[in-house]
């Protein structure tokens, strides 16, 4: 006997069948036997799919894995070298397993400037994102990769005391309030 | 990701994280949830709020990793009672939880594979809405209809 089952019929009586599968997810009622034969089914279909994966499907998940990576790290808050924008276009190239030299003619940019942004040397501008964002069928947008560099330029900012100082001794008739 | 505030219509920030101890008292005691959930205290149960409102669960889910079949299984998916049927107030809760789990799945690198095994009556709405497929009496999504729901919800 399904445990659900009971609350399952009292929602019945206030809901239509698709305003509770609009709701809930509540699982069918099944016997033990009914039960290791579906198992057994859904352990043969899964190794089947897996079997007949191609190679476009391998890409689109991978490419959509380190969507969910950036995004996980947008979301943090915090600065880690390990995702700057070098790094995380490194592992989509990776992802591709396409040599640098393809994947700079697909977006194209320049053998050189591809290698200076995979290794941080250079920040990317606007519209390389736009052909990045294009690149992955849209899977890893434009805007993620922005939020990359503006999320280093935040953290070089907040710790560059030097740039600060030299700057600001460079300003006049600066407003100055008193504590 | 977003759901959907039905009047006035506009899209709010939301979040989903794991269940934490003072949650189950929570649930327990509010007449939003209806099942049993110290019935699915043996899967990894998460709860979906409101970034502006941590307090209060507008749903709840219970997965199973099966590492060796490389899948995730949806046990349980309730969305809060006032969210349910005509007079509700958000949209998208369940399929942000669903997508949620789909994410699950391509991070672990299971090919976005995830299963259920639903009601029969209610079979028709899970493929339509979201793109399950039937193998029998489970349901399942994975690779692009998977990536969909990623990109749909989250």
């Amino acid at each position: 006997m399904n445990p659900h089952n009971k609350t399952y019929k009292e929602l019945q009586k206030q809901f239509t069948d698709e305003e509770i599968a609009d709701g809930y997810m509540i699982p069918a009622t099944l016997t033990d036997k009914e039960k290791e034969e579906s198992d057994k089914e859904m352990r043969r279909i899964r190794f089947e799919r897996l079997a007949n994966q191609t190679e476009e499907q391998r890409l689109l998940t991978e490419v959509t894995r380190l969507r969910i990576k950036i995004g996980k790290y947008l979301k943090s808050k915090i600065f880690s070298q390990e995702f700057s924008f070098g790094k995380m276009l490194g592992e989509y190239v990776m992802i591709l397993q396409k040599n640098k030299k393809t994947f700079a003619e697909d977006v194209d940019v320049h053998y050189t400037k591809l290698s200076r942004l995979l290794n941080d040397k250079e920040e990317p501008n606007i519209s390389f994102m736009y052909r990045l964002e294009k690149h992955s069928d849209g899977i890893i947008p434009t805007v993620y990769w922005w939020k990359l560099m503006v999320r280093k330029q935040e953290y070089l900012i907040e710790q560059d005391s030097e740039k600060r100082k030299i700057e600001g001794e460079r300003v006049k008739n600066f407003l100055k309030f008193s504590a | 990701m977003k759901i959907k505030r039905i009047r006035p219509e506009k899209l709010e920030e939301a979040e989903i994280s794991q269940i934490a101890g003072g949650d189950e008292k929570i649930i327990k005691s509010s007449k939003q949830f209806k099942f049993n959930w110290k019935l699915e205290k043996e899967n990894d149960i998460y709860k979906i709020y409101l970034v502006d409102n941590e307090d209060t669960i507008l749903g709840l889910i219970s997965l199973i990793d099966i590492p060796a079949e490389l899948r995730i299984h949806i046990n349980l998916i309730e969305v809060s009672f006032e969210n349910v049927g005509k007079e509700k107030k958000y949209d998208w809760i369940a399929g942000c939880l669903i997508a949620f789990a789909c994410a699950m799945s391509i991070e672990k690198a299971y090919g976005g594979f995830v299963s259920l095994i639903p009601k029969t009556k209610l079979i028709n709405h899970y493929c339509k809405k979201y793109g399950f497929k039937q193998f029998g009496r489970q349901l399942a999504v994975d690779n692009q209809e998977s990536v969909d729901l990623v990109k749909k919800y989250l």
